[in-house]
């Protein structure tokens, strides 16, 4: 059912549409302390609207909320690969503490490195399960038409 | 007054009928519309999770509050609980978005879904 929905950007003005929710999915893990989370809807104009969420679970970290709006499936599909998950990740590592040794960064370092491949791993697992499921929608629509 | 019970079977008819009771429970007290958009948050779940009323009522829980419920159980119970006439039940649940990681028992409570449905939290 298409509702008119209004959408919190990061960094720009909320962005309104009227369109229906078609997948929502998100990747939480209580063991990482970032997750994402997808929401893709159809809009009247034919395209979708594609919302990626990067959550952090710290308070103080801000969550960044991007919003893309795309005429077809191939632009949305291109839009969902081409996104970072990593590329919004906070670094806890003060490199403004002279106290820190040289150890101590590294260790700081290689569980940035570490964090990043794991949000990395949990992104690709849930778009790959998102766009196995776009394609089975798409796939039944338009056996429905050719009908 | 009267003490009410966590997970009491007629809680949500007792605070229908006395509404001011909410703020005296010993525990917390979430009203969520249809839409899952706070209608009433008690001082005692703002306790329990650090948060300040005022700044959650009107909010959309799992979108603004809770997002680490969305996808998982509380969030699936919560779904079913709008698209049937009634609902209750128990389940225990972490919270640990923006604060510490929080064990809970949460009692999900309705018995008219158009009135708005209860979550009532606990620390466990």
């Amino acid at each position: 059912m298409s509702v008119t929905h209004t959408l919190k950007r990061s960094g720009n003005t909320p962005i309104q549409f009227n369109g229906e929710l078609i997948f929502e999915r998100n990747n939480y893990s209580r063991s990482v302390p970032v997750w994402h989370e997808i929401n893709v809807f159809s809009n009247e104009e034919g395209g979708y609207v594609l919302l990626i969420k990067s959550l952090k679970k710290r308070d103080g970290d801000p969550d960044i909320i991007n919003v893309y709006k795309v005429g077809g499936a191939k632009e949305l599909i291109h839009q969902i690969i081409r996104h970072d998950p990593k590329a919004d990740l906070a670094s806890q590592i003060d490199l403004t503490d002279a106290s820190l040794s040289e150890y101590e960064l590294t260790l700081q370092a290689t569980q940035l490195v570490q964090m990043g491949a794991t949000v990395s791993k949990n992104w690709s697992a849930m778009v790959g399960e998102l766009l196995h499921d776009f394609y089975k929608m798409s796939s039944a629509q338009t056996t429905a038409e050719a009908a | 007054m009267e003490v009410l019970e966590f997970a009491a079977d007629d809680i949500d008819n007792r605070l229908s009928e006395s509404p001011e009771y909410v703020e005296a429970l010993p525990f917390g007290a979430i009203l969520l519309d249809r839409a899952a958009n706070i209608l009433k948050y008690n001082k005692s779940e703002g306790m329990i999770v650090g948060r300040d009323p005022d700044d959650v009522i009107g909010k959309n829980f799992f979108n603004d509050v809770a997002p680490c419920a969305k996808g998982r159980e509380l969030y699936g119970q919560y779904q079913k609980a709008v698209a049937e006439p009634a609902c209750n039940v128990l389940l225990d649940f972490t919270f640990d978005y923006k604060m510490e990681p929080t064990n809970v028992r949460i009692h999900l409570k309705s018995n008219d879904t158009n009135q708005g449905v209860w979550m009532f939290v606990k620390r466990v």
